[in-house]
């Protein structure tokens, strides 16, 4: 038993850092963030709260305006929109990349990730000039085009890790148990891809969510968002009401997540492969 | 035989088509930043380098360019080091607190960019850091690098011989020179893509540049000022960073192909 005891320590001193005085490496990494995290999101709290005309005014003129209900609404319906459309687009991409036997994967996804060199902006202005020239006007199609360009990576990176973590055993078996190759993609890789499916998805819909810029550039009257409203009150520095209306996108990407967490819990409880 | 070629070109034109929609507009850009007409006009190319001289000699677009490097650099720098020190103190706690730390690491990361950046902006009047845009920029790009750093270096040093580090010790180094001389020369490989993403995700950023920069002017904030009507001379930006994109791109894979070749060369040679 004691013996047993002793081995078992000393294979965790092998395998795993003793704990000892390197803890301390991690401080200037922990007190950073509890400052530039941790803090101002309690402040986003205690301004939403306690600024301007106090809690009740600042609550009561963003839920009391129906105009802010329906950017909300219209924000998550946009943010779902892209979100699913990117999905979709991105999945054979990460597919045909993972499991096709290309030989230059790194170099692709290179391609897909290197236009975030060019600032946002100048992004955003090319295809401003892009659309000018093909007679696309701004509006709702203008907009969700230029969300999904810009967020495509986000969802094609995480979905080409979960396919090329499948073991390529489980496709084979399949096969063998005479799976036709719909059947092996429905009840293999489909299953065992919908974490990195999830992840995609939770990528692009965050930042449309909350997005601005884009929706400013090449939205309309129809399709304006929650984000451009919050943005007017920061600008304004009006930081009280602009607090609640973070709050609520908080909230809704908050729950989000919790569906999400859901859903892959869900997933893997079906588990198996078969 | 025939028909996973055949199923390997329909992929390949997908990605190829996805990819020509994405680049489209910048290569467009490229195009007519050698053209002087005011407006983008198929019919009316008029050849020249004149958005080119202008680009030169605007000075505000020199003085954004050199800021928007310099705080991509810096932050992406300064997260690299402080994120890689950290990950030998992650991994070194145990279970508990490295899952808050892992947690608290990623809130900015799936945190909207648009709240981080306000409740940065509620940070900063809190604590009453008026005009220092430049101080404001570097923490909070530095913020904006740092969750990848934990989450690209940390894998790749619970995959190094842990014995080393003790050796070291054992030998009479003290944990500093330790972590210098022994782990950190190991890790240079992952830092070097922690950074490269940081420095991405930093000279992308547009939200965070424009509540926190408190006069500083960067690309970003230069053309959100210059909107609704964007002036000519930022194709010509434009396609200075298309280039600079390129050369990043044959860059980044000459050097895979180098390292490629020197690990078949070591594993013939064994």
């Amino acid at each position: 038993m004691k013996q047993k005891q002793k081995k078992e320590k000393a294979t965790k001193q092998r395998t795993s850092f003793r704990p000892n005085n390197k803890v301390w490496f991690a401080a200037p990494f922990v007190i950073f963030l509890m400052l530039m995290v941790v803090i101002p999101l309690g402040l986003l709290f205690y301004y939403a709260f306690a600024s301007d005309g106090g809690a009740s005014a600042n609550f009561g003129h963003v839920f009391g305006t129906t105009g802010y209900m329906r950017m909300i609404g219209i924000s998550l319906g946009i943010a779902l929109f892209a979100a699913t459309i990117a999905v979709l687009i991105a999945y054979p991409i990460a597919y045909g990349l993972s499991m096709v036997g290309f030989k230059r994967v790194p170099t692709i996804l290179l391609l897909f990730i290197a236009p975030m060199w060019i600032n946002l902006l100048l992004r955003s202005f090319a295809l401003d000039q892009f659309y000018e020239l093909i007679g696309l006007g701004r509006g709702f199609w203008a907009l969700i085009i230029a969300l999904v360009i810009d967020y495509l990576p986000l969802a094609i990176l995480p979905m080409y890790v979960a396919l090329s973590g499948i073991n390529k055993k489980f496709i084979e078996a399949s096969y063998d148990l005479g799976a036709t190759r719909g059947q092996m993609f429905r009840k293999t890789v489909l299953p065992l891809s919908v974490p990195g499916i999830i992840t995609g998805f939770l990528l692009v819909f965050t930042p449309v969510m909350s997005t601005y810029f884009l929706s400013m550039y090449f939205g309309t009257n129809e399709t304006r968002m929650i984000g451009e409203m919050l943005n007017v009150y920061v600008e304004n520095h009006i930081l009280g009401i602009a607090s609640v209306i973070a709050m609520v996108i908080l909230v809704i990407i908050l729950f989000a997540f919790i569906v999400a967490n859901r859903l892959s819990k869900i997933g893997n409880k079906r588990g198996g492969v078969w | 035989m025939v028909k996973i070629n055949t199923r390997k070109l329909v992929y390949t034109a997908f990605i190829f088509l996805v990819l020509g929609i994405i680049y489209a507009p910048i290569i467009l850009l490229f195009v007519f930043s050698f053209s002087e007409t005011p407006i983008l006009d198929v019919n009316n190319f008029r050849p020249g380098t004149g958005l080119y001289d202008e680009l030169f000699r605007n000075s505000d677009i020199r003085e954004a360019v050199i800021n928007t490097f310099v705080i991509a650099i810096v932050s992406g720098i300064t997260a690299t080091f402080i994120g890689t020190v950290a990950c030998v103190g992650i991994l070194a706690m145990r279970k508990r607190s490295r899952g808050f730390v892992m947690t608290l690491n990623q809130i900015p990361l799936i945190n909207a960019t648009i709240i981080t950046s306000f409740s940065l902006v509620l940070l900063f009047t809190t604590l009453g850091m008026f005009n220092m845009g430049y101080i404001r920029l570097i923490l909070s790009h530095t913020l904006l690098c740092l969750p990848v750093v934990a989450l690209v270096v940390l894998p790749k040093l619970r995959s190094l011989d842990q014995n080393l580090f003790e050796a070291a010790q054992d030998l009479g180094a003290r944990p500093l020179r330790a972590l210098f001389t022994i782990i950190i020369p190991q890790l240079i490989p992952a830092m070097f893509i922690a950074f490269i993403l940081g420095f991405t995700f930093s000279l992308d950023d547009f939200i965070i540049t424009q509540y926190n920069n408190d006069g500083v002017r960067t690309i970003s904030t230069l053309i959100y000022s210059a909107r609704p009507v964007i002036p000519p001379v930022f194709r010509a930006l434009s396609a200075m960073m298309f280039g600079f994109v390129v050369l990043m791109v044959i860059v980044i894979n000459v050097a895979m192909w180098r390292q490629n070749k020197k690990r078949k060369k070591l594993k013939g040679g064994a």
